[in-house]
């Protein structure tokens, strides 16, 4: 029977079930460590949830079951591109070795990715490695074989891992406060930066009509992503916060940046005028 | 609206790497792996993926990720 592995504790999410992403609310399901014998088994079965065994792709433990560690070996990842399609689009045994085995590999890329964070929690890279797992199968029909495979994966695996990390990083940031707070402070860090940065008459000219074109020709939304994308809030973040997504809030911040450029352009200041003026 | 000294200057560095056309974010992530592989082996890249290129010097976050992939694949490939 093929193990039914469901996530760690009363969870509830995606699951792959049918190839199809559906949330499942979980409860009471772990995997089972025998101390005595120092054997695993799974603690639930697909059935238990009324839904046939080889339909359920889901391949977490326990944390603290050793035995169903990732292996340290690659094996089962050295598959041809077409190899791998051909598995993770087919069914059966092969697909679900092919899933297990991706699974693996994708664990090793986020701990790698994630070496430097410490202070993650250990159940952090598990749930991306998951949640990567049902993205990549979603992306599929998308893999156009240009690269190998598995970097095609782990590109997707950090992508969905560092977004949720800067999501739950600034999720208590207001972006009104970000671009709002604190003016009083920054003007007068600002004041103090620009007698240096404006001894230069040209770099003066150049700042002041960048504010004028700011001011002027950039919307309130264009304005408000734009500032706090310079402070340093994910796109991802102002995304949710403006009710938008990643890809339109770089549209918006990009058309932004257009209309800056040509702004300046047509005060006489091309890139490299303002390259030579500040850069220089 | 106030700007600090780093936020003019990032501002402006931004603006003066801005093109009419640039790729997006779900666009650079379909192409950023062929591009980490060529960049890996020292290969020149292809005219198609310079875009992903310039894409990476305006979008920190993809360049953030891009970093991320390329320690990994060479950890990786060092066993």
């Amino acid at each position: 029977m093929l193990p039914a592995l469901l996530r760690r504790g009363n969870r509830s999410g995606p699951y792959l079930v049918d190839g199809a992403r559906k949330n499942l609310a979980v409860s009471g399901v772990r995997c089972a460590l025998l101390e005595a014998s120092k054997e695993c088994r799974p603690a639930a079965t697909a059935e238990d949830f009324g839904l046939a065994a080889a339909t359920i792709f889901e391949f977490r433990w326990h944390p603290s079951c050793r035995h169903h560690e990732p292996r340290t070996s690659l094996m089962g990842t050295d598959r041809t591109n077409a190899e791998w399609l051909t598995a993770l689009l087919g069914g059966g045994t092969d697909q679900h070795s092919a899933l297990d085995d991706l699974r693996r590999y994708l664990l090793r890329a986020l701990r790698k990715a994630f070496a430097r964070d410490r202070h993650l929690h250990v159940g952090f890279v598990e749930d991306m490695a998951q949640e990567a797992l049902l993205r990549i199968l979603e992306r599929l029909p998308q893999f156009e074989g240009r690269s190998r495979f598995l970097t095609w994966a782990a590109a997707i695996a950090i992508r969905v891992a560092m977004s949720e990390l800067r999501r739950r990083r600034w999720r208590d940031v207001s972006l009104d406060a970000l671009v709002e707070q604190g003016v009083d402070a920054r003007e007068q860090e600002s004041a103090e930066n620009a007698d240096a940065l404006l001894m230069r008459s040209e770099r003066s000219m150049i700042v002041e009509t960048m504010y004028d074109v700011i001011r002027g020709e950039l919307t309130e939304r264009q304005r408000r992503a734009l500032l706090a994308e310079l402070r340093g809030m994910p796109q991802v973040e102002i995304a949710r916060q403006l009710g938008s997504n990643r890809n339109a809030i770089y549209k918006l911040t990009h058309d932004a940046r257009k209309r800056l450029k040509r702004g300046l352009e047509a005060a006489g200041y091309r890139a490299d005028t303002v390259q030579a003026a500040f850069f220089t | 609206m106030a700007l600090t000294h780093n936020e003019i200057s990032g501002l402006l560095r931004l603006i003066g790497l801005t093109e009419d056309q640039e790729i997006d974010c779900e666009t650079c992530l379909t192409h950023v792996a062929e591009f980490a592989e060529q960049e890996l082996a020292g290969k020149s890249v292809s005219d198609g993926l310079e875009a992903v290129r310039h894409h990476l010097a305006v979008c920190a976050e993809c360049c953030e990720e891009y970093e991320a992939l390329c320690r990994v694949l060479g950890q990786l490939d060092a066993g």
